[in-house]
């Protein structure tokens, strides 16, 4: 019974085909970055109009600055993929008036809001690690082996900020009534904050561990005050998600 | 179940304006037009919206089966999935979905709901709504979607449902409440107008049709009769608003006589709704 959201959920994504479309999406995308660096040469010589002679040398990169480069890509575009795959959580069942037929079963809005972000959190965490092996995979083939503490601790993170940013976006979700404008307001608080971190040393917020995810590849960081603070925030975003949670479409 | 002085604001538009009622065993109609408040109230009883002020009693205990006036389905289950996750969800065990779609009418097709008509998602939904057994059941038009036959199978369907527990629908035709319902609420422009029997509503109150050849006659001719209210006239077709069907039968017929016309028809039927009101604000 308490699990019945949940089940529905993963029905659902598997009839749309969500299940295969966002890791299928997030592993190209790994496995993007270590075939392009490689073949960089290659590609500049067969398709750059370049003088006969012309040489052209480009330093191979170190199998961390190929995992550094993934590791950037899924925090752009791969998060843009998982927040669309999401776009449409609450917004359709509130059109469709499945919120509120399960609001008048006096089903628990908490138990609604955790079951649709546990279903999504998952489905994140395995699209990334199945996107970190791809990446993995081509850089041990093509370049080199690389330090798997620092790997696994860069893919952590990962999750992680994704999770903090999945968790923003429910909290907007709940509270509006379009999914889309949700969405945008997730990423232009993601890009606003990124930036001013360039500037100020506010190390503790959860917005630093995207960036800390790459970093761990190629030095040694601190990551307990983001990670207190991104579970803060997951929990606070959760808790006001299910008690302000829109149930109802304001035009019905 | 008791709701009391219930209001409701969106913004400084009122939907809901000092209702109060006690809702009895057996099926009760909420009878209004598009526009009156039915919507607002049902929702506000499935327990899906809070008054702005007011207050329902017995609502929160009891088991409710909400259908809403589209019905809440999910797009890609088919009918006997829709059923065993409306279970899964209320903790109902032993439901036999095939006997509850057949009890609705519905043959158990192995179609997604996307891609059901939009009266066999009606009967989805009703099935869905008596899952988990309801104490109260909350229909909201079901049977605006549904053709002659699917509105007489389903208007039986609630005859038989109403033995075993309260219903209350809502719909805006006067021929739907007279025939399930026990008892009627009328609501407009979100009060409560009246409530009571079907008979107690109607009294001796009706619209006559009455349909002429060569028609000469003006609206003066039928004026002032016994027991009409209001006159109105559609090509050749008279329709009379009358207090009491017995005497404006017999005025207009004897009128119909004195002038030497000739019939083609004459049907006695429901007053509309709009001449409810107006004898009920009179």
């Amino acid at each position: 019974m308490r699990t019945a959201i949940f089940k529905q959920e993963w029905k659902e994504s598997w009839r749309n085909k969500r299940l295969v479309w966002v890791p299928v999406a997030l592993m190209l995308l790994a496995a993007m970055q270590p075939l392009t660096l490689y073949f960089l040469p290659d590609i500049l010589a067969s398709g750059g109009n370049l003088p006969d002679g012309t040489v052209i040398e480009i330093p191979t990169p170190t199998p961390a600055e190929v995992l550094l480069s993934v590791s950037e890509q899924l925090r752009q575009i791969g998060l843009l993929v998982v927040l669309l795959s999401a776009m449409h959580t609450f917004s359709q069942e509130r059109t469709l008036g499945t919120l509120a037929w399960l609001k008048s079963l006096n089903i628990p809005a908490s138990r609604i809001v955790m079951s649709k972000w546990a279903h999504y959190t998952l489905l994140s965490a395995v699209s990334i690690l199945l996107a970190q092996g791809t990446a993995a995979y081509y850089t041990v083939i093509l370049f080199d082996s690389f330090d798997v503490t620092d790997f696994v601790i860069s893919t952590g993170l990962l999750i992680v900020h994704f999770v903090v940013q999945l968790s923003i976006f429910f909290l907007f979700a709940a509270l509006l009534e379009s999914g889309l404008v949700a969405l945008v307001i997730t990423l232009g608080v993601h890009f606003v904050l990124s930036l001013l971190l360039s500037w100020i040393d506010w190390d503790w917020l959860p917005w630093n561990l995207g960036g800390l995810s790459g970093q761990a590849l190629i030095e040694d960081i601190s990551v307990t005050w983001p990670l207190v603070t991104s579970i803060v925030l997951i929990g606070l975003a959760l808790v006001i998600a299910s008690k302000r949670l829109l149930f109802l479409s304001r035009s019905s | 179940m008791n709701a009391s002085h219930l209001t409701k604001r969106f913004g400084t538009f009122t939907a809901l304006d000092d209702v109060s009622f006690s809702l009895r065993p057996g099926c009760t109609s909420l009878l209004g037009e598009n526009g009156a408040g039915k919507t607002t109230l049902l929702n506000m009883i499935a327990r899906v919206t809070t008054p702005t002020s007011g207050q329902i009693e017995g609502h929160d205990t009891i088991r409710v089966g909400y259908l809403p006036q589209r019905p809440a389905l999910y797009p890609s289950l088919t009918p006997v999935e829709t059923i065993k996750y409306a279970a899964d969800l209320t903790g109902t065990t032993g439901v036999d979905a095939l006997n509850l779609l057949k009890r609705v009418g519905l043959e158990p097709v192995d179609r997604p709901a996307a891609h059901l008509s939009g009266g066999m998602r009606q009967r989805l939904g009703i099935a869905q709504a008596l899952v988990h057994d309801p104490e109260l059941l909350l229909l909201d038009e079901p049977v605006s979607a549904l053709d002659p036959r699917g509105r007489r199978e389903v208007l039986d369907l609630l005859s038989d449902l109403k033995r075993e527990r309260m219903i209350l629908y809502s719909t805006h035709v006067l021929p739907d409440a007279e025939e399930a319902s026990d008892w009627v609420l009328l609501l407009r422009q979100g009060r409560l107008l009246m409530e009571g029997t079907v008979t107690d509503l109607l009294g001796a109150k009706s619209s006559i049709q009455l349909r002429l050849f060569d028609d000469t006659t003006t609206e003066d001719d039928w004026n002032a009769l016994a027991g009409v209210v209001r006159v109105s006239r559609t090509g050749t077709t008279w329709t009379f608003e009358t207090s009491d069907k017995t005497m404006s039968e017999r005025a207009i017929l004897q009128r119909v006589l004195a002038q030497g016309l000739m019939i083609q028809s004459f049907h006695v039927g429901h007053p509309s709704l709009e001449s409810l009101f107006l004898e009920v604000n009179a």
